[in-house]
């Protein structure tokens, strides 16, 4: 009946094994320069970063803005889903990264003379306001899943097109806006990540502070009251988390599609549904896909770059579509359809 | 009556306004002799009558669209077609800058029938045939595949990033006689033909058992409707860029205006998509006064607010 999985530790032990191979791997790939694992070793024991240029200027800073994007994003697509209960739900999905991106763009074709953290923050106001009218439409009883979805993709397509409108209007910088907005990985150095980093650590142990009250959201409404907990607070502060998270993504990177929709979805297929499990197991499996898709898109083409949101949208759009036609046959087998 | 005069009226109103008004050098019907004469020939007159054409052909599609799947969510732009389209026309025209008329009209069709084609593979996995509404999300995902790869190659080719990206904005200002041509042709072959689907259109509303019951194959009418809509998307396509979301409101607004008779719902509908993009294309033109804005940015602002609404509301999108 249910096929038999893999315990846990052995699971988490795989993934994090295929992790550290796969970032071992993506240091020495790339159009730039060939490296030979002698020389990489020495870059990383040798005590300082600079002892090699492409290495520790060029790679590390992409690998460690994986690391950080990758369970940012994660744990927002964990907490969108369980918020609304919607395997469909995450923050690209839903629209909350466009209208984000809509306002990272005005700040940076528009705003750019305040300073450069008002871009998080602009970000943040964008997303905040979209996640609160999903929210709000996700609570209401009378729409469908898919229904839902579809409004997202409308909201989405809605800024996307308010995106052309600035871009058009201002068409001096209209390559890095348009590089910004398919999500690339180019051109960061390691001192810009050092705040980003310490606050993505912040968000993404903040949840595992309530992780146990989370699985409560597996229930419905009417059930978690009468569990006695507190159901609008939880609520609203895993809501402002998630926008947090994937802000913070957005702000760095800019969107970066499909990864916070597929990670948590074969987090959840690779173990049973409990969110202390699934949360951690997709912060690993996003950042996996990330270092893939980053590490494809410096080497298919050497030496031209795809950037990674490219990559995540061409392969995750039918990933997501295999992931719908799974549900379906394993609705029909349980017999619900 | 009445309705069919105001109808007239506007149509020519519109005209006028678009070829005379809003314009940075304006001049009026009665000089149009010697260098106006020859602006109002050979630059507003054919923009003029690209804005109708490109309107109604995308009217049209859109109406084949949604009758042949009876979602009123449908579209071309929103099914796909139209990224995968200007997918392979931005290709085309990076490759080989100077291309123009019949190998851009080639290049875009068969983006469009690639685009179809892998739309019917995603949603057979999907199994659309039992979830119908299904079909949007494919579409969707379609869609962001395809323009992910459109950004690629624009961002790539980084000489000409500019002007591709004002042309995937979609507008029809700087059209010439020339192009005009690449638009008609398709646009009244395709017009006669659906003018025979007009009857089984009007059966196809009541259920495919009904359909078969008067004689119509249901599968064979939504093969030609899709393969009609797939030829006048990509004319468009190859001449003004891919103009979003005309396919999706006009025929929900014709539908308020005409009712639900094919028989008048379809060439109505045609002509009103052909007047909502001359206006469309007049009042953009006041965005940004004197200089140009691309039509392109109005439909796709006017059309995904009234998507949202459309997917909001109950009862519309049966799902």
């Amino acid at each position: 009946m249910f096929k038999k999985r893999m315990s846990f530790k052995m699971t988490f032990i795989m993934v994090f094994c295929s992790l550290v191979l796969s970032t071992l791997l993506s240091l020495k790939s790339g159009g730039v320069g060939h490296f030979s694992w002698n020389e990489i070793y020495h870059f990383l024991f040798s005590g300082t970063l600079e002892s090699n240029f492409v290495l520790g200027e060029l790679r590390l800073p992409r690998i460690l803005l994986c690391w950080i994007i990758g369970p940012l994003l994660a744990t927002s697509g964990v907490l969108f889903q369980s918020l609304t209960k919607n395997p469909l739900g995450s923050p690209d999905i839903l629209g909350v990264n466009s209208a984000g991106s809509f306002m990272g763009i005005s700040f940076i074709l528009y705003f750019s003379f305040l300073p450069s953290w008002f871009l998080p923050l602009s970000v943040f106001m964008g997303g905040l306001f979209c996640g609160l009218v999903i929210y709000f439409l996700s609570t209401t009883k009378k729409i469908s899943s898919t229904r839902l979805a579809i409004i997202g993709v409308a909201i989405h397509i809605l800024f996307s097109s308010l995106i052309q409108l600035l871009i058009s209007l201002k068409s001096l910088e209209i390559q890095t806006a348009l590089t910004w907005l398919s999500g690339s990985f180019w051109g960061k150095g390691m001192e810009e990540l050092r705040w980003p980093f310490l606050l993505a650590i912040g968000f993404i142990l903040t949840p595992y502070f309530f992780i146990k009250k989370m699985n409560v959201l597996i229930f419905d409404d009417e059930t978690i009251v009468g569990l006695g907990e507190n159901l609008s607070s939880i609520k609203f502060l895993l809501l402002l988390l998630a926008v947090l998270c994937s802000s913070l993504a957005v702000s760095l990177t800019g969107p970066v599609g499909f990864v916070a929709l597929l990670a948590p979805q074969i987090a959840r297929n690779l173990t049973d549904n409990n969110i202390q499990k699934i949360l951690p197991l997709a912060s690993l499996i996003s950042v996996l896909l990330l270092l893939w898709a980053d590490g494809l898109g410096r080497s298919l083409f050497p030496p031209l770059e795809i950037p990674v949101g490219v990559v995540t949208c061409f392969l995750g759009a039918p990933f997501f579509l295999f992931i719908l036609m799974r549900k379906n046959r394993l609705e029909k087998r349980r017999g619900l359809v | 009556m009445i309705k069919g005069l105001v109808f007239v009226l506007l149509l020519v109103l519109g005209f006028y306004g678009d070829l005379f008004w809003a314009h940075p050098t304006s001049f009026g019907w009665s000089d149009l002799s010697g260098m106006e004469g020859e602006i109002f020939k050979q630059i507003r007159l054919p923009r003029a009558l690209v804005s109708f054409f490109a309107g109604a052909s995308m009217a049209l599609s859109g109406q084949l669209i949604q009758s042949s799947t009876r979602n009123p969510l449908s579209s071309p732009s929103i099914l796909g077609i139209n990224a995968s389209a200007s997918f392979f026309v931005c290709a085309y025209l990076v490759m080989d800058k100077q291309s123009k008329g019949i190998s851009l009209l080639g290049a875009s069709f068969f983006g469009s029938f690639l685009g179809g084609c892998l739309l019917f593979l995603m949603g057979h996995f999907v199994e659309v045939k039992k979830y119908p509404e299904r079909i949007i999300l494919v579409g969707v995902c379609l869609g962001i595949m395809m323009s992910s790869l459109t950004n690629l190659v624009v961002i790539l080719d980084e000489n000409n990033t500019q002007s591709l990206v004002y042309w995937l904005l979609g507008g029809v200002d700087g059209k010439t006689w020339a192009e005009i041509k690449w638009l008609v042709i398709p646009f009244v072959f395709c017009f006669s033909f659906s003018l025979f689907l007009i009857r089984p259109l009007d059966a196809l509303k009541l259920g495919d058992e009904m359909v078969l019951m008067l004689g119509y194959h249901p599968q064979k009418i939504r093969l030609f409707c899709l393969l009609l809509s797939l030829l006048l998307v990509s004319a468009v396509v190859a001449t003004c860029g891919p103009l979003a979301f005309l396919g999706l409101i006009v025929p929900h607004l014709a539908r308020k205006l005409f009712g639900e008779d094919m028989k008048k719902l379809l060439p109505l509908g045609t002509l009103f998509g052909g007047l909502f993009l001359i206006y469309a294309d007049w009042f953009s033109r006041y965005i940004q006064f004197p200089y140009e804005t691309p039509v392109g940015i109005l439909s796709g602002l006017l059309g995904g607010a009234y998507f949202l609404y459309l997917s909001i509301k109950e009862n519309v999108a049966n799902v």
